[in-house]
């Protein structure tokens, strides 16, 4: 994989804001590169999630990152401080699409909120850009589904508006955190073939967070194993699973094989 | 349950607003020499002590008491929704001021308070209101931090957030729309409370003042007379009553639209 980086982390610290030495991420390095799809696995509770929203500066209230840097690489080379990228290169995908779109607002006014908000989209052209991304995402009639509400919307649909919401800022690259763990398992798989094709016609790096390996054997280029708020193991995808250097790795893939 | 409501809130002010055209008397005008006279077709619910017509009094009161109501409703909601989304959202000092502030006004039974800031401020409708605003914010500050507090971690707000949504879009938008139904609702049971309490202010003489037509005054005036005259004291009684379940109503509406979303 070649390829220029555009996402670079070093040393990465996530730490509670009351106790500053109890960290919950602790130290994480990462380069992703153009067009790079990068799997971070792990068990529950081993810091994927925190790590992926300290990259974009969205982590819950009583966590704070202590140290480390999240840099965006632009085309020049240029580096900013990722958190301010966001919605303008980097778009996260959540996992819960039950509870991740506001009940107040219409699918097609929640797609395009992202460049309305940031005076990117003028309301006359808003409409049409929704019913563009919503045809992108594979909502079959998105002129109809964009006067629907959230709760009137199954968990799939719902996650590809989530997508849609996410595309709409037009990322470089798209965080996902868990996008298909709590849909049902044909859905699982039409939402991540949805994202490769993303990826594919988009040229979308991805980050994506996952517990399930066989989903990272499958698409990923790159491998990151966290165990308790640690990187134990970091590579290409081949080379991590036909031969892991860490016991914890090895547990993992003998788990799923 | 909502249009029920309204409806009665409506056309109890409504006939408030009318009320120089639905009556034939002056409800000021005294006729001391017709006083304490029985309902008849020239005085439909009578006279006062004073010889007043009570129907023209009751009507104009209309007038007095819900739109009071409704002031000493509105100015608290407004200072408290402002109060609690500030302490909610932002937090930290902001929170720690608001709340302890808060739990000042609270640890004063109301009506006492209420009756000390009113002998304060010198009896009347504006000490009534303003008397209400150092109070009622309470109820809505508290209400509307604890929403936002909630609402903030919430997947779909910071599902805004990464969409490049900045935090006072976040705001207005995103939190706001979903803490109003429950604020729209309080509101309207606290204006109960609002109509009850300028009542009894005023029957304390602490509120509107005579020879103003307001209903609680005109129970005061009738008490002495209530062994025979009862309907003096029970008529502007009842249109407290009927006012307030209308309010109650609107708030049993809007707390069930709340419950559906």
């Amino acid at each position: 994989m070649s390829g220029v980086t555009i996402l670079e982390v070093e040393g990465l610290r996530v730490a509670t804001s009351t106790h500053p030495s109890l960290e919950l991420v602790r130290g994480f390095d990462l380069q992703v590169r153009e067009g790079e799809t990068v799997g971070l696995v792990g068990e529950s509770g081993s810091g994927k999630s925190l790590t992926l929203r300290a990259i974009c500066g969205l982590l819950p209230d009583g966590v704070r990152r202590s140290s480390g840097s999240a840099h965006m690489i632009g085309p020049g080379g240029s580096t900013v401080d990722a958190p301010t990228q966001l919605g303008r290169g980097i778009a996260m995908v959540f996992q819960e699409p039950m509870i991740s779109l506001n009940p107040t607002m219409r699918i097609g006014d929640l797609v395009t909120i992202g460049p309305r908000s940031q005076g990117l989209l003028t309301r006359a052209r808003a409409h049409e850009r929704a019913i563009e991304l919503m045809h992108e995402v594979g909502i079959a009639d998105p002129e109809r589904r964009s006067r629907a509400w959230p709760h009137e919307l199954s968990g799939g649909l719902r996650q590809r508006v989530m997508i849609a919401m996410a595309l709409a800022t037009e990322p470089r690259i798209l965080l996902c955190d868990e996008p298909t763990t709590a849909l049902d398992v044909s859905v699982q798989d039409q939402i991540l073939r949805l994202l490769l094709g993303l990826k594919e016609s988009r040229g979308l790096a991805m980050v994506l967070v996952t517990h399930d390996l066989a989903v990272v054997s499958q698409v990923c280029d790159q491998i990151v194993v966290m165990k308790q708020g640690h990187i134990v193991e970091q590579g290409e995808t081949d080379r991590v699973l036909h031969d892991p250097t860490d016991e914890y790795t090895r547990r993992l893939i003998e788990a799923v094989s | 349950m909502l249009a029920t409501g309204l409806s009665i809130v409506g056309l109890v002010f409504l006939i408030g607003l009318l009320a120089p055209l639905l009556t034939s008397h002056d409800p000021l005008a005294q006729n001391v020499r017709d006083r304490l006279a029985s309902p008849s077709g020239d005085h439909w619910l009578g006279t006062d002590l004073l010889g007043r017509d009570v129907f023209s009094r009751l009507l104009h009161g209309a007038r007095i008491d819900v739109p009071l109501a409704v002031i000493a409703t509105l100015v608290p909601a407004v200072i408290g929704v402002t109060l609690g989304i500030v302490s909610g959202f932002f937090g930290r000092r902001v929170d720690a001021v608001v709340m302890r502030l808060a739990d000042v006004v609270q640890a004063f039974p109301v009506y006492i308070f209420l009756v000390a800031l009113v002998f304060l401020l010198g009896p009347g409708a504006r000490s009534f209101v303003v008397a209400s605003a150092c109070i009622s914010w309470v109820g809505y500050a508290r209400l509307v931090r604890a929403e936002v507090l909630s609402l903030k971690g919430r997947d779909f707000i910071v599902a805004a957030q990464a969409a490049g949504i900045g935090r006072r879009r976040v705001l207005g938008r995103h939190l706001l729309p979903n803490v109003m139904p429950q604020v729209y609702a309080y509101m309207a049971s606290d204006a109960v409370l609002a109509l009850v309490a300028l009542a009894s202010l005023s029957f304390l003489s602490l509120g509107v003042q005579p020879p103003e037509p307001e209903w609680g005054r005109m129970i005061a005036d009738g008490v002495d007379r209530i062994r025979s005259e009862w309907w003096l004291s029970a008529v502007p009684g009842l249109a407290i009553v009927i006012v307030g379940i209308g309010f109650s109503l609107v708030a049993y509406g809007f707390e069930r639209q709340a419950a559906r979303r």
